[in-house]
C-alpha cells in the first residue's frame, strides 16, 4: 500500500498514486466506458511520464468497454515510448473476457496480482 | 419473461448515452438479467450509442428500442447522423507487438462477438435504423 509522503492523484472513478521516482499505480473503480474515459483519460495519460511504470489496478472495474480498451493501449504505448512498461492486474472475469477478445494480453501484461504486474514492469535484477 | 419493448431517447452526447445506459441496467436489473449475457447486452448498447454519437455526427438525438425476450435481447438503435453500416466494417488486425497496435476500430468487432443478428436499414427519410439481437441463454 501507499506510504505516507507519496503524491495522489484522484479524478472522477480513478486514483493515481505516484510511488517514487520510477513507478505510478494507478487504480479504477466502476466503470471504464465513453463517458468515464473521456473524464479520465486526460490525468491518465499525463502519469505515464519518462521512464515511469504503470501498474494499473481493474480490480473495482466491472464494466470495460471498447474505448476503455484503447486508453489502455494508448498509455501502454505512451510508456514503451518514453523507457517505461504498463502493466495491468486485478482483471474479473468478465472484463478479462472482453480483453481476451481485443486480444490485448498479446500486447499488455495482464497479471494475476499486483506481485506478478510489479515483476512484469521492473524484474529483480 | 417478454415485456413490451421500452424506449430509451438521450440526447446524441457522452453524457446522453452514461445517461440512458443507466436506464438500460435498470431495466436489466428489473429482469434480474446477470453474468455474461448482461454484460453482452451493455457492452452492445455501449459500442453502438457511443459510435454514433462520437462518429454520426451531426446527430439530434437517439433513440433505442429495448425488447426483452425469453431466449434473446434485442436493441433496434434509430439516428438521423450519417449513413453507417457496421456489418460493413472489417475486424481490425491484431497486432503481436504493442509498438504495430493501433487503438480503435474494437468496437463494432465486440459487437459482432456477443450478436447473433444484425440488421442496418437506411430508411427513407434518411435515418438508421440498426437492429442488433443478443442471445441471453
Amino acid at each position: 500500500m501507499p506510504d505516507a509522503g507519496h503524491d495522489r492523484v484522484h479524478v472522477m472513478d480513478m486514483t493515481i498514486d505516484v510511488l517514487g521516482v520510477r513507478l505510478v499505480w494507478v487504480r479504477f473503480s466502476s466503470r471504464l466506458d465513453a463517458a468515464a474515459v473521456h473524464e479520465v483519460e486526460p490525468e491518465f495519460t499525463a502519469s505515464v511520464g519518462p521512464g515511469k511504470n504503470v501498474i494499473v489496478d481493474l480490480s473495482g472495474v466491472d464494466f470495460v468497454s471498447s474505448t476503455g480498451i484503447r486508453m489502455l493501449l494508448s498509455a501502454a504505448q505512451g510508456a514503451q515510448a518514453r523507457n517505461g512498461k504498463l502493466a495491468i492486474f486485478g482483471v474479473r472475469d468478465c472484463v478479462g473476457e472482453v480483453l481476451e477478445d481485443a486480444a490485448i494480453r498479446d500486447v499488455v501484461p495482464i497479471c494475476d496480482c499486483l506481485a506478478d504486474a510489479l515483476w512484469a514492469v521492473a524484474p529483480p535484477l | 419473461m417478454a415485456g413490451p419493448p421500452r424506449l430509451l431517447r438521450f440526447e446524441a452526447t457522452l453524457a446522453g448515452v452514461a445517461r440512458a445506459a443507466r436506464t438500460l441496467r435498470t431495466l436489466l436489473d428489473e429482469r434480474g438479467l446477470t453474468g455474461r449475457p448482461r454484460y453482452s447486452v451493455e457492452l452492445v448498447f455501449e459500442e453502438i450509442a457511443s459510435n454514433i454519437v462520437l462518429h454520426g455526427a451531426p446527430v439530434s438525438a437517439v433513440t433505442t428500442e429495448v425488447a426483452l425476450g425469453a431466449d434473446e435481447v434485442v436493441l433496434t438503435f434509430d439516428d438521423d447522423g450519417v449513413p453507417f453500416d457496421p456489418r460493413a466494417t472489417p475486424d481490425p488486425t491484431f497486432p503481436t507487438r504493442l509498438a504495430d497496435a493501433r487503438p480503435g476500430g474494437l468496437g463494432i468487432m465486440l459487437v459482432r462477438r456477443r450478436a447473433c443478428r444484425m440488421d442496418y436499414e437506411r430508411t427513407a427519410d434518411h435515418r438508421n435504423r440498426l437492429t442488433v439481437a443478443i442471445p441471453i441463454r
